[in-house]
This record gives C-alpha cells, sequence and structure tokens, in this order.
C-alpha cells in the first residue's frame, strides 16, 4: 500500500469519527502543550535567575562566614542557628586587598534599623558596605555617588538610599544632600541607586547602604563582618587568587583542617553554574512530571485504538478479504493513531505558545525580569515525542488489527 | 486449460485439541470460462471449500493448482497477494464499508494494488456503469437498496479483473427481484468469459451455473452439468 493511500485513509478514518478525533487531540494536546510550557518557563526562570546575578561581575570572589563543620552554608545559616561567627574582620579584608590579582575588595555586615525623613519612617536592613563596593559590583545612580573611603575611614553618617526607600521618603522630591535618621542618627544621603529589583527574595529597592566601620562603630559595637567581596583583575587567575585568600585566612585564623573552615570562598561563575544546574534540574524534573501525563495520554491513545479496532474488526477482514496483507493493516492503523497524536502535538505547540506568552505577560507585569522564549528545541521535542507516543501507544492495537484472520473479521459484522 | 485444480484436498480444524476434520479429500477441476455452482446444506464443508479456494484459508493436506502454479503452501501475505491479483468475492451479506462513498467502497481493493489514482478511478466508474449505479457514485451504503448494494459489491468483486469470481450465497438476503438481477449480472459476467464460482444451498440459484457440484459432510457427492438451466430474464423474478 502506497504512502499516500496510507495517509489519505488515515485522515478519511479520523474525519468520519469527528468527535472521537477532536477529543483525543485535545487531551494530547494539554499534555503536549504543558510541555512547551514548562520548558519556556525554565528558559524565563533561568534569565530571572541569571540576570539577576548580573549585578555581579564575574570575576568576583565572595568570602562568607560559615559555621565550621557544617557544610557548605554561609551566614544565612549561622544567623538561623543562632550561632555568630565574629572571626572574619576588616584587617583580613585589608590582607586580601594586598594581593597583587586583587584589584578591589570590601567587606559588608548588616543590621536593622528604622530610617526617617520628616514625617516618614520606616523599618529597613542596613547594610554596612565598604566603600569599593561600586569597584567590585555593578551600582548604577538615579542622582549621587557612593560615598569615598576618605567618608568610611572618617566614619562618616553618609548613606546612599535604595529606589524604594527614596521613594517612600521623598516622593518625587530630590534626596542628595538631605539629612534623614537611622536609629536616631543624622545621616546625609550622597546617593539613590537605580531600581535594581529583587533578587532571590531579597528587595535590592528596600535597602539602604552605610560605610562598613560606620555600621560596625555606630550602632554594633563589633568589629567583625559577615561577608567580603573580592573582585579579580584576571579571571584566569580566579581559581589561584580563590586558592591564595583560602590560604591566607586560614593562616590568619589559626586554621590547620579544612573541615573546620569558619568562611567560605566561592565565585559568580560557581554561584552562576550552581544556579544554572537547579534551574535546568528544576525544568528537567517538571518536564519529567510533564512526560508522565503525556505517558497517560497515550496509554489513551491505545485504549482508543484497541476499541477502534474492535469496532473495525469486520472492516479490517474486509480488507484484507481483497487483498490486503497484514502490513498493510498495521500501517493503516499506525498512520491514524501517529496522525492523530501529531495533531495533538500541532494544537499543544500552538496552546503551549498561547500560555507561555500570558504566562511571560503575568510575571512582567508582576515586575519580574521575565524572557518569553520558545526553543526550537522544544516544538521539535513536543511534535517528536508526540509522534513516538503515537507510534509507540498505537503499535499494540495495530499489530492486533493486523494479526485478525480475515474469516473470523468478516463474521463480526 | 484448467483454471483450478484440487487434489485429494482435505481441512481439519484444531480448537482446544479437538481436531474437526471438514473437508476429505476433494477432487475438483474448473476450468476457465465456467459457472460452477457449488452446493450444499449448511456444515456441508461448501463455505470452508469456497474460503481455500479463495485464498482465504489454508488447506490441510492436499494439492492446489491454480493455472500452473502450486499454491499448496502459501504463506498469509502469498494468500494475501492471490487475493488481490486473482480473486473477486462477493458475498451474502454485501460487506460494504458503511461510512464510505459507492465510488470509494468499489475502489478500495485497487488500494492494495500499484493501479494509479486515474486507472482505478476510471475502472470504477466503468463497473458503477456497468451495474447500473452510475447514479449512486457518492451514495454510502446506507442509502442504497439491498440489490444496489450487491450490485455495488459486484462492482468491487471485478476492480481487480480476477481471474475467478467467488459468489457466496449473493441473492441470500436479497427479495427475488433483485436476486434475479444479480444472477443475471453474474451470467452475463460469465457470457463475457469471466469464471464464477457460485455458494449456495437453494436449487433454483444453482440452476443457474453450468455445472452443479454437490457436497455433503466432506465429500464431493454430485458433480454434473445443469440438465435445464436458467436464465435470469430482465424484469422478471427469481422462481422459487
Amino acid at each position: 500500500m502506497l504512502l499516500k493511500d496510507n495517509i489519505k485513509l488515515g485522515f478519511l478514518s479520523l474525519w468520519r469519527q469527528k468527535m472521537r478525533t477532536i477529543l483525543t487531540t485535545i487531551a494530547l494536546g494539554i499534555g503536549i502543550a504543558s510541555v512547551v510550557i514548562i520548558m519556556s518557563a525554565g528558559a524565563g526562570l533561568k534569565h530571572m535567575v541569571l540576570s539577576e546575578l548580573d549585578i555581579y561581575n564575574p570575576n568576583t570572589l565572595n568570602i562568607e562566614v560559615r559555621v565550621p563543620g557544617k557544610g557548605e552554608t554561609g551566614s544565612a545559616t549561622s544567623m538561623a542557628s543562632g550561632v555568630t561567627i565574629t572571626t572574619l574582620k576588616n584587617s583580613d579584608m585589608e590582607e586580601i586587598a594586598k594581593n597583587k590579582n586583587v584589584e578591589a575588595v570590601y567587606s559588608y555586615v548588616t543590621s536593622q534599623e528604622v530610617i526617617k525623613y520628616g514625617s516618614e519612617k520606616k523599618s529597613t536592613i542596613i547594610f554596612g558596605y565598604g566603600a569599593a563596593a561600586p569597584k567590585v559590583e555593578v551600582l548604577e545612580f538615579v542622582s549621587g555617588g557612593f560615598y569615598t573611603e576618605e567618608e568610611e575611614n572618617s566614619l562618616s553618617q553618609v548613606i546612599v538610599l535604595g529606589y524604594k526607600i527614596k521613594d517612600t521618603l521623598f516622593g518625587d522630591d530630590e534626596a542628595v544632600g538631605k539629612n534623614v535618621y537611622v536609629g536616631g542618627k543624622s545621616f546625609k544621603v550622597v546617593g539613590v541607586l537605580v531600581e535594581r529589583g529583587a533578587s532571590f527574595g531579597f528587595d535590592f529597592d528596600s535597602i539602604v547602604y552605610i560605610p562598613t566601620r560606620t555600621l560596625q562603630k555606630r550602632f554594633l559595637g563589633t568589629d567583625y563582618v559577615i561577608g567580603i567581596n573580592a573582585k579579580v583583575i584576571d579571571i584566569n587567575k580566579i581559581s589561584s587568587v580563590k586558592a591564595d585568600i583560602e590560604y591566607l585566612l586560614r593562616d590568619r585564623h589559626d586554621i590547620t583542617d579544612e573541615e573546620k573552615d569558619d568562611f567560605k570562598v566561592t565565585s559568580m561563575e560557581e554561584i552562576r553554574s550552581t544556579m544554572e544546574t537547579v534551574v535546568g534540574g528544576i525544568t528537567l524534573l517538571l518536564v519529567a512530571l510533564v512526560c508522565i501525563s503525556l505517558i497517560v495520554g497515550g496509554v489513551g491513545i491505545t485504549n482508543i485504538m484497541y476499541v477502534s479496532v474492535a469496532e473495525r474488526t469486520f472492516e479490517i477482514g474486509l480488507r484484507k478479504a481483497v487483498g490486503a496483507k497484514s502490513k498493510d493493516i498495521l500501517w493503516q492503523f499506525l498512520f491514524e493513531a501517529v496522525i492523530l497524536t501529531f495533531a495533538g502535538g500541532i494544537v499543544g505547540v500552538i496552546l503551549g505558545i498561547m500560555i507561555s506568552y500570558l504566562v511571560y505577560y503575568g510575571a512582567v507585569s508582576y515586575g519580574l525580569n521575565w524572557t518569553f522564549s520558545i526553543s526550537i528545541f522544544s516544538i521539535i521535542l513536543a511534535l517528536g515525542f508526540s509522534t513516538i507516543v503515537g507510534l509507540f501507544f498505537g503499535i499494540y492495537p495495530a499489530r492486533k488489527a493486523s494479526n485478525l484472520d480475515p474469516i473470523e473479521a468478516l463474521r463480526k459484522e | 486449460m484448467s483454471l483450478i485444480k484440487i487434489e485429494n484436498l482435505t481441512k481439519d480444524f484444531v480448537s482446544e485439541e479437538v481436531v474437526t476434520k471438514v473437508l476429505h479429500g476433494i477432487n475438483l477441476e474448473i476450468k476457465e470460462g465456467e459457472f460452477v455452482a457449488i452446493m450444499g446444506p449448511s456444515g456441508s464443508g461448501k463455505s470452508t471449500l469456497m474460503n481455500i479456494l479463495g485464498f482465504l484459508d489454508k488447506l490441510t493436506q492436499g494439492k492446489y493448482f491454480f493455472g500452473d502454479q502450486d499454491v499448496s503452501g502459501l504463506e498469509d501475505d502469498e494468500l494475501a497477494e492471490m487475493r488481490s491479483q486473482k480473486i473477486g468475492f462477493i458475498f451474502q451479506s454485501f460487506n460494504l464499508l458503511n461510512r464510505s462513498t459507492t465510488l470509494e467502497n468499489v475502489i478500495m481493493p485497487l488500494l492494495y494494488t500499484k493501479v494509479s489514482d486515474q486507472e482505478r478511478l476510471r475502472r470504477a466508474k466503468d463497473l458503477l456503469i456497468k451495474v447500473g449505479l452510475e447514479h449512486r457514485l457518492d451514495y454510502t451504503p446506507n442509502k442504497l437498496s439491498g440489490g444496489e448494494k450487491q450490485r455495488v459489491a459486484i462492482a468491487r468483486a471485478l476492480i481487480n479483473n480476477p481471474s475467478v469470481i467467488f459468489a457466496d450465497e449473493p441473492t441470500g438476503n436479497l427479495d427475488s427481484k433483485s436476486g434475479l438481477q444479480v444472477m443475471k449480472l453474474l451470467q452475463d459476467l460469465n457470457e463475457d468469459g469471466n469464471t464464477i464460482i457460485l455458494v449456495t444451498h437453494e436449487k433454483y440459484t444453482a440452476d443457474h451455473a453450468k455445472r452443479i457440484v454437490k457436497i455433503k459432510d466432506g465429500f464431493i457427492v454430485e458433480d454434473h452439468l445443469v440438465e435445464k438451466r436458467q436464465w435470469a430474464r430482465e424484469n422478471g423474478e427469481l422462481t422459487k
């Protein structure tokens, strides 16, 4: 039997059972749409997560305090577990700065205070940020700029406002040059940051920055920091600089056993690749879950094809009686299944693209840094998968049909 | 020369270890251009014989020659090929595809041949003119009368220019008038040189053939020419 006759016959047969065809196509289409949506959402999520890392230079090393012997986690865990690691100091930072491969370095520490301007006030997270921060990470200003080394060293009461804090306190008025009260102390606003958005649930626009030393001396009364960020001159040397810093800090903190490190050095590249792995893993997991729904859909196809074979036993017998070979019947039913699932694939891709666009639209109106992307790969995957589902789940009923005995089958009218 | 020749043909059906012998060593020769009626009561084995002769079933023992070819041991696909190339079937219950049109039903056997689309259409239309249904091309079987259905089935049986036409109780589901029309068509086809094997249990139908072979309990009990042949006439009725 010729290919074109098979295709024609397949379409004709599906056309003559419209309701069954439509329902099956929709069922499979939804499964296929889920694949497309999840792959598109995965790409959007990846873009969102990775773009949050864009504020860091890739050639940045992050040194955070770590509870010794407690795995990979840093400051967040130590804070949550109530353990405060106090061994990381500004003097460590100064030693790191002496490394000839380090271009710039700053330390940071956090606190929470009420910030007040006129009658407006707001409780906010305060970051003590070293004055060298703009040399290490990307900081852009709506107006003004960052405070200087001199201001930090003289423990000046200067402050840089996040976008939303400035908006809350000043509205549309100019903030630079004005004084705000932080925990009752007067601070001069030197700069307002551009909108940075949220990163890993942390709203960068709702925080304020004051010099690390000012925060330590005026509020905390301590001399330790929770982290240090260093920018490496040559990104190719980042691993050796990382090793240098680890060696230096172990020496300074009298640590002989790596397990007992009270700090952890991570490069931005590592974080980025970890994030990519995590997002990729999540996407893969979701795709795997969706594939289960496709398998369920596939079993549905098998069921429908079995019913179809049973309903058309007589037709099969007749076709065989007038000269159809077993393989002609096999192909006829296989083509029907594949046309059916391929149609489901096309419906699914169209539906998937439409819903992915809605997801993108929703995410963007929610303020997320999302992208709308449909990869050719996901379309090929969806169509390919649906066709394979058709072949795989269509073959058993088709084989059953092809093995029918014509005399027996003709009795089934 | 003989078109069909069988020697000592037997057929056993085996089910659940029980062997049922249906045909016990049948010898039969049918020449090109014959019109043979195979008669016998139900259970006599006449349908089984027709199924084997028509390549729908395999024989158990014996020899079957079709033309000069020994077809005794053909496999399923080879049998299908023989049905496709050499055989036309007409069934008691018409066996048309209910969702397909007259034209599609007639063309259907050619889907399994290499005949081109134009040739398929040309042959089908010619045959439907021959059976007087050129005005019913787009009808589905449920809009046709019994006689019309059987005439579609006859056109379908002829579409592959078969060497032999098997008609299994072709008038069994028809009123006497339509039945006569079908018998007339078969006689006309035979006059045109077609070999026809008619399976029936009715004497008055069998009398339209040239030769009668009677089967009983798996044996041929009679084999003779029809003495007073009936001729189906236009507008007549099949007299019982």
